[in-house]
């Protein structure tokens, strides 16, 4: 059921990204092409047309997603998705899986677009030379930075996972009020975003007498490099699971549609 | 003959308006049942409640025993009062996605209504008037073999003849074994179909019998029951 689910909220977000996708990467081939000539105002145009659509691909990409969540389950389009025999946390997965697939999605065009732009060999020589230089600095200091990077894009997936649940929870959370239910998801959003820095601070502020700065220091450099990755992703999972938990407890037990 | 709708002193506040007052209520397998009643009486959030888009307030509601869950909503075909399905899909697409998630769901069934009202299938619904969008919707719903029919004011916004040949469908596609419940205030139009009728006012159920015990006993139709019932 939860494929189902997934290709329906596929097919229906497809006809927002694909077509933006496209212009976006048909604008970048025709700013490389008209880097070959010297068009003057055809050129400014041009250009202002792909950055206009690389910032309209990150807003929608963002605002789409939470339009979907909130219009596919909790105004009329509810009525149908939450009489489908499936479970209530199929269809908050389904929403959270498809977001994903689109922000990846989005990321890949867009750095797709500036490659398209760019590609001239030269560009490409200088910037693999850095790279090897960096790689080669960093196993000087026993850090493999390939493996540094599955790491780091591990974590960055996983931060944008629980970006994601914030704004479903936040928009949970506003639906158990009886009226101004978007003024209640922002102040959710924010209050969430308060208590964890309050907790941040707190742990900190818990670690410091402790002399957790000098016990870092005593660590060797792969360690540090590795480590903190591991523990921001440890930390990470278990709060995108509270997340994901709180609202799925809220659609199921707490749903009260218009 | 098994229980398929039971509720339990359901009572259903919004804010500080009561919609339901604790309301007992048993509807039995193969009966065509109207929920009577005037604008804000509860009959929606009746139905709303046993197909879990509601949680109640206190007490219960049970579908074929069980609470509105994934087992339940298996065997519940839910007409809403809205238009609740994708603008941008087709009538085609619509059939599939309904064939996709309800196992009891019958193409052919769904194909052959959708040709007999001369329904396009590969018109999207954004292109169909208010009315033709509500017959494609209760033919979705009639075209499952579900226990238990939920019909939230299914006729309201068709024409006569169709809703006629709406009538004659429920009538003629339900099997023996399932309940549908009917939600109107269009009392004549589905007074010839009815088994049994529950008249609901303010939240309370005021009357619940046969269509037969109140044609003997009281010598009147539904609807002239209904009007003097419901005087204003």
């Amino acid at each position: 059921m939860l494929g189902k689910l997934m290709k329906y909220e596929l097919q229906a977000s497809a006809k927002t990204f694909l077509p933006l996708y496209g212009v976006l990467l048909l604008f970048a081939l025709v700013n490389r092409l008209l880097f070959n000539f010297s068009f003057g105002a055809l050129q400014g145009i041009a250009i202002t047309i792909y950055f206009g659509l690389m910032v309209a691909i990150a807003v929608l990409t963002i605002i789409v997603n939470i339009q979907r969540f909130y219009k596919t389950l909790l105004t009329e389009e509810g009525y149908l998705m939450f009489t489908l025999p499936v479970k209530t946390w199929q269809l908050v997965i389904s929403r959270l899986f498809t977001a994903m697939i689109w922000v990846i999605g989005s990321g890949i065009v867009v750095m797709s677009s500036i490659l398209i732009i760019n590609a001239r060999p030269e560009m490409y020589q200088s910037f693999f030379s850095i790279w090897r230089e960096v790689v080669q600095q960093a196993s000087m200091q026993g850090v493999n930075l390939y493996l540094l990077g599955i790491e780091g894009v591990f974590l960055l997936f996983l931060n944008m996972t629980s970006n994601i649940l914030l704004i479903y929870t936040a928009i949970a959370i506003g639906h158990l009020f009886q009226q101004k239910q978007v003024l209640a998801s922002f102040g959710a959003y924010m209050g969430i975003i308060v208590v964890i820095q309050a907790i941040a601070s707190m742990i900190v502020a818990i670690l410091e007498p402790l002399n957790f700065g000098l016990y870092l220091k005593s660590l060797s450099i792969p360690t540090i490099a590795y480590g903190t990755g591991i523990v921001f992703i440890i930390a990470i999972v278990i709060w995108s699971f509270c997340l994901f938990a709180l609202t799925t407890y809220i659609l199921n037990k707490r749903l009260n549609l218009n | 003959m098994s229980i398929l709708l039971e509720t339990k002193g359901l009572e259903k506040k919004f804010g500080k308006t009561l919609a339901l007052a604790g309301i007992d209520l048993q509807i039995e397998s193969g009966k065509i049942v109207g929920l009577l009643g005037p604008n804000g009486s509860g009959k929606t959030t009746l139905i709303k409640l046993a197909n879990g888009l509601l949680t109640p307030t206190k007490g219960e509601i049970l579908v074929a025993g069980k609470q509105p869950g994934i087992e339940s909503k298996r065997v519940v075909a839910y007409l809403p009062d809205k238009n609740y399905l994708n603008d941008w899909m087709k009538v085609a697409d619509l059939v599939k996605f309904f064939a996709d998630f309800y196992l009891d769901f019958q193409i052919t069934a769904a194909e052959e209504m959708l040709d007999n009202l001369q329904i396009d299938k590969n018109s999207s619904l954004k292109a169909l008037s208010k009315g033709t969008k509500e017959k494609v919707q209760l033919i979705l719903v009639m075209s499952r073999k579900a226990e238990l029919y939920l019909l939230d004011e299914p006729i309201a916004g068709v024409d006569p003849a169709a809703r006629d040949y709406i009538l004659n469908t429920i009538l003629t596609n339900y099997n023996p074994e399932a309940s549908v419940i009917i939600s109107t205030h269009l009392i004549a139009d589905v007074e010839q179909i009815l088994d049994e009728v529950i008249f609901i006012k303010n939240g309370k159920i005021t009357l619940h019998s046969t269509v037969d015990a109140i044609r003997e006993e009281k010598n009147m139709s539904v609807d002239a029951l209904f009007r003097e019932e419901f005087k204003c």
